[in-house]
């Protein structure tokens, strides 16, 4: 599929905008941005990766996700900034949209503010989070699963 | 002397591989042969239709969206989105559609995202189609219930 050129044109100004607002992972905790393929940008560390993510031919959802190197890449075990937001801070972020070139800049600007807010445990390699993320994941599964469900 | 020669290479050309074997002397042809039958067997194991699986996989846009999120075989629902023209109810009405007509056929659907993951309203509804029908979470994935 050839991709527009409306699509192309935003997903280079996003490219350039997270390049802008997420230098603070590279400058402050030592991250290299390793790749930058529609439609993610990807950012590692020796411990995790920071998937930036925008689909500008899809509604022009924007999202944040991070992932531990050392799982499984098929686990679920991916903490969304969210998440991250609720567990770290007991702060509510919801992830928005791009429609415009100017919110394309604000929403690259909330989403690095967020990780800088919510994330700087988690950006010096302290991965508590997972712990809890993975206790969590424990509960949810227990409740949905077929012997709990027989049992009601 | 002649005839010794030309026996000598009548018996060389006898002996050297034929047309289509391995030709690259000081290489087992055997070795070259297991790896072929192995490449083939693994990879008509990974399909999700010989696993009994639907091979749909659910999650965050974003999950689904990351390199190598999906396994060979594995595909995710697509449709045109119609969030700009016709607004997010008739986008999750789309939705609902999609996740009906799979969830139909009573076959596994593997999850990719996090349960405690509430945010989107597209996978908790495609989660709620499941449990609507009473299907299970185990291991990753959600099953149809026993009948």
């Amino acid at each position: 599929m050839v991709a527009s050129h409306a699509v192309v044109f935003m997903w280079e100004l996003f490219c350039k905008e997270v390049e802008r607002g997420f230098q603070f992972l590279e400058a402050e905790y030592g991250f290299e941005l390793v790749s930058a393929e529609n439609p993610n940008v990807v950012y590692e560390s020796s411990l995790v990766r920071i998937f930036v993510f925008y689909d500008s031919s899809r509604g022009g959802e924007t999202d944040l996700r991070i992932r531990r190197k050392s799982d499984d890449p098929f686990s679920p075990m991916s903490l969304g900034i969210e998440m991250l937001c609720r567990m770290e801070s007991e702060t509510e972020y919801e992830v928005g949209r791009i429609s415009s070139r100017e919110s394309l800049q604000n929403e690259v600007t909330r989403l690095a503010n967020a990780l800088a807010r919510c994330g700087s445990t988690l950006l010096v390699g302290d991965l508590r989070v997972f712990r809890r993320l993975e206790d969590q994941e424990k509960q949810f599964s227990r409740k949905y699963s077929r012997r709990m469900k027989e049992n009601l | 002397m002649t005839k010794l020669f030309l026996a000598l290479l009548t018996l060389f050309f006898l002996s050297g591989p034929a047309m289509g074997e391995c030709s690259d002397f000081g290489r087992s042809s055997l070795a070259a042969k297991t790896t072929a039958t192995q490449l083939e067997l693994d990879f008509g194991q990974s399909l999700p239709w010989q696993r009994g699986e639907s091979g749909l996989v659910i999650g965050r846009h974003a999950d689904l969206s990351t390199p190598g999120a999906l396994r060979p075989g594995e595909y995710r629902l697509n449709w045109f989105d119609v969030r700009d023209s016709l607004g997010d109810a008739a986008n999750l009405s789309v939705n609902q559609s999609k996740i009906d007509s799979v969830l139909d056929f009573r076959l596994p659907v593997r999850d990719a995202s996090p349960l405690s993951d509430v945010g989107s309203p597209y996978l908790n509804l495609e989660r709620s189609s499941a449990l609507g029908r009473q299907w299970f979470y185990e291991g990753g994935q959600w099953l149809p219930p026993t009948p």
